[in-house]
């Protein structure tokens, strides 16, 4: 049927008897102004038939289709993907279907096209958003703990000035120098953190004296959280060693310690606590007690009600106001306790204050080797 | 079609025109090692990157890719699309698969 107005016979023809009321003229007219290509390409690749919109997307005037050996259209499943080079404009990427048709009597095959340029220029705009989005929130994450890092530099410079005034020999001054010295390592971590966080490297938890590493930390965290806070020690010497990256428990340290100074408006206590301490109520099944070590940040501050609570861990939750926060510190805390393998639980009432537990994984005596 | 074999000392050519490292040219460059694999090396696919050469892509008339080509027929025998179904594609270029029945 059909053969003499040059239109396709699909092989097993679409059975509904209402389409034979539509005249041909008609399915020429549909075929001629659908938004997808229709070419009618022969088994030895030319072209027999190209509709406008084919015509648009291969770039070439229906004539100049008709000449040219276009090639047998081929897909491995439903589709094939083919990108269309044409005359003065950028390349488009193109969904082509094809099925067997007869044509004039002949077996032929029916290509159609769709260009998805605009489609794959979306999803590509769409990724780069998500990229830039997770590199601003890096940013963010980085300019918050050098912020902690210049605060600490900045009061220690201070003292540093102050005791030069008074007495420039006092052995003080070089052991403040020295500190300061220290914590510049502090700043190498952060940017080695980068480059991890862009690599996507693991950390590298290694044997660490936890007590010690917090003894360490203190008196820095004196002078940065000012003189109205009080900083209370309670450090038990069986938690021994814990599996974990050190410069990342001292920027969780710190964070901790900057949202106490926070919650507490600058006076009041600092309470960090160590000890091997069962889970209580955390599901960690049994005998898993003893594999971990706690470390508890407390304070005297205001505390959290439970709406703030539920999402003191999401990325970005702050209560603090504008350019003091960047909600991102609990949650560099969080992901550095749960990567490490270790579970993290927060006690806090409104006007009561607010302890965070850190749960990290100890390692055993027997198990430890040099650091 | 009848079997073609390599004349003596050349191997038969065909010309895979493809467009830069999109995703769709790495397949088709996997699909020529398979096209090769499975004639037993005694076939020479070229590979064309019209990026590289839009010249001689636009030379031989090529107006998509992945396009496979025999050149040498006049007019040049093509596929267009996926070339993953191997042994049709050798068949439609008058090859018959030496690794498998």
């Amino acid at each position: 049927m059909n053969r003499k107005h040059g239109l396709a016979e699909v092989l097993e023809p679409f059975d509904d008897s209402r389409l034979t009321s539509i005249s041909q003229p008609s399915f020429r007219l549909l075929i001629e102004n659908t938004a997808d290509g229709v070419l009618v390409v022969d088994l030895s690749g030319a072209v027999l038939y190209a509709n406008p919109a084919a015509c648009g997307i291969l770039g070439h005037s229906r004539d100049k289709l008709l000449h040219v050996p276009l090639g047998r259209p081929m897909t491995g499943g439903e589709t094939a993907e083919i990108t269309v080079h044409r005359p003065d404009s950028r390349p488009a990427e193109v969904e082509m279907r094809v099925v067997e048709v007869t044509w004039d009597g002949e077996p032929a095959l029916l290509a159609s096209l769709r260009d998805i340029s605009a489609r794959r220029a979306q999803d590509e705009r769409q990724r780069q958003s998500q990229k830039l989005e997770a590199i601003g929130r890096l940013t963010a994450g980085i300019v918050h703990d050098f912020n902690n890092l210049v605060a600490v530099f900045e009061s220690g410079l201070r003292l540093l000035e102050r005791q030069l005034a008074q007495d420039p020999g006092d052995p003080k001054v070089g052991k403040f120098i020295e500190e300061l010295l220290e914590r510049t390592q502090n700043g190498r971590a952060l940017t080695q953190r980068l480059l991890a966080f862009s690599r996507r490297q693991t950390l590298s938890p290694q044997a660490t004296d936890l007590n010690e590493r917090i003894r360490s930390l203190s008196s820095l965290l004196e002078r940065a959280l000012g003189s109205g806070v009080q900083i209370r020690l309670e450090l038990h010497s069986d938690v021994g060693e814990v599996l974990i990256d050190p410069d990342q428990l001292d920027t969780a340290i710190l964070n901790l310690a900057v949202n106490a100074r926070d919650a507490m408006a600058g006076r009041g206590v600092l309470t960090i606590e160590t000890r091997l301490d069962a889970l209580g109520d955390l599901e960690t099944g049994e005998g898993l007690n003893e594999s971990f070590a706690r470390a508890t940040v407390a304070d005297t501050g205001c505390g959290m009600g439970k709406e703030v609570l539920a999402q003191v861990f999401e990325p970005f939750f702050t209560t603090k106001g504008e350019g003091e926060g960047t909600g991102l510190g609990l949650s560099q805390v969080y992901g550095f306790v749960t990567q490490s393998g270790g579970q993290i639980r927060i006690d806090s009432n409104v006007g009561s204050g607010t302890a965070v537990h850190l749960y990290l994984p100890r390692i055993h005596p027997d198990q430890a080797g040099p650091t | 079609m009848s079997d073609r074999q390599p004349l003596s000392g050349t191997l038969p050519l065909l010309r895979l025109y493809i467009a830069g490292d999109s995703p769709g040219a790495r397949r088709a460059l996997a699909n020529r090692k398979r096209l090769i694999r499975a004639l037993d090396g005694a076939i020479n696919i070229e590979i064309i990157d019209i990026l590289s050469t839009p010249e001689a892509a636009e030379k031989a008339g090529i107006l998509a890719t992945p396009t496979l080509s025999d050149d040498a027929t006049d007019p040049p025998r093509r596929l267009i699309g996926d070339i993953s179904n191997i042994t049709e594609v050798l068949s439609y270029f008058g090859y018959r698969r030496k690794d498998a029945p």
